[in-house]
């Protein structure tokens, strides 16, 4: 039903889209974007940030994209019974008000679809997020051989 | 029965039975022992053999060229984007811990389960990537799957539309010890400290001489 009256509101909420986006990247907040070393060739790669809603209501993440890769994926990695699978979410993920979603290692994950370049340790490119409610958030993400320690993702505040 | 017959029935009765108890277990377990059915654990057996693959700078090996070895062994495939560079990633941090005498001890290998399209060229800028030290090993799909049935392995390739595949595999790390013994796996989702420490258990066996061709204390 809520879903319903919000698809309603779209066209009048693409009016005030400036003011819907400022506020959107106040609600959602992305830290801690960071990526592997990848090669072009093989053509994959992947990067992992961390989603935490301050808003009054769910936001879903349901796409993404970014200037270093053809396309991007959101996946998850499943371990059962020992045997590791991946899960495409073409469903996006919601991040629930007050909540935090994390895109980590061996979980849910960013699949980055034919880079256009091998990705070094220490490079740099945005992904752009895209939010259920038409809006976009750019995250930096830095190319890591590790993950990046939590007090490091202070640069951001 | 009164309270002193009771006593001495219990007194005697039970050593003698203890005792006959015990040399009759002796005597069935010494009789079965020749036929006794291999323990169901992998743990303390030989795994991993026999495999022959290709390693990354293209040399024909087989998993004799790393006994005496301290060995971790994973299975993946270079286009896998998350499990695969997380457990590479999580070797290559443990043996950066280790001093380098030590890490020169240990085998770390990888090995393909895409052999489709993991040739040594490909698996040699994707290992070296992570450790200098890793060894990125593939072969025919045959020689691929008597690797994987040699560690008791599975994978399988899962289509994802037109061309496109990825595997699904174990994500497991095997540890072995010197003597080809599985000594157990790491996991990624221990600190790196915990696999560090695990490693060093297998090298202290190695201190000990034990290894395929030394004693082993039974």
């Amino acid at each position: 039903m809520k879903r319903r009256i919000l698809l309603a509101a779209m066209p009048l909420a693409t009016l005030g889209r400036t003011r819907a986006e400022a506020q959107g990247q106040q609600n959602l907040k992305a830290e801690q974007g960071w990526s592997r070393p990848a090669l072009a060739r093989i053509g994959t790669a992947v990067a992992y940030l961390t989603l935490r809603n301050e808003g009054g209501a769910p936001v879903r993440v349901i796409g993404a994209s970014t200037p270093a890769a053809e396309g991007v994926e959101i996946h998850e990695s499943v371990v059962e019974n020992d045997v590791a699978r991946m899960r495409p979410r073409p469903d996006g993920v919601a991040v629930p008000s007050g909540g935090t979603v994390r895109f980590e290692p061996g979980g849910l994950h960013l699949m980055l679809m034919k880079p256009y370049a091998d990705l070094k340790a220490g490079q740099s490119f945005t992904l752009t997020l895209r939010l259920d409610s038409g809006e976009v958030l750019a995250v930096p993400v830095t190319v890591a051989m590790r993950e990046p320690t939590a007090g490091h993702s202070g640069m951001n505040h | 029965m009164n309270r002193r017959t009771l006593l001495l029935t219990l007194g005697i009765g039970c050593p003698v039975s203890m005792a006959l108890g015990w040399g009759l277990s002796e005597w069935m377990l010494a009789n079965r022992a020749p036929e006794a059915p291999p323990s169901r654990s992998p743990f303390g057996q030989p795994i991993g053999t026999p495999f022959a693959l290709a390693d990354h700078t293209g040399l024909r090996v087989t998993d004799r060229d790393f006994a005496g070895r301290v060995r971790l062994v994973f299975f993946g495939f270079t286009h896998c984007p998350d499990i695969c560079p997380t457990g590479l990633g999580y070797i290559a941090e443990a043996l950066d811990s280790l001093t380098e005498q030590e890490a020169a001890e240990v085998r770390p290998l990888f090995i393909s389960v895409d052999s489709g399209r993991d040739t040594p060229e490909l698996l040699a800028s994707y290992v070296t990537n992570f450790h200098p030290l890793l060894i990125g090993l593939t072969g025919t799909e045959e020689e691929v799957a008597q690797a994987a049935k040699a560690f008791r392995t599975y994978y399988a390739k899962v289509p994802t539309g037109g061309d496109a595949y990825v595997m699904e595999h174990s994500a497991s790390i095997y540890l072995l010890g010197p003597d080809g013994m599985l000594r157990g796996f790491l996991d990624t989702h221990e600190p790196p400290t915990t696999a560090v420490a695990k490693i060093r258990m297998a090298l202290a066996d190695m201190a000990s001489g034990m290894s395929e061709t030394g004693d082993r204390p039974s």
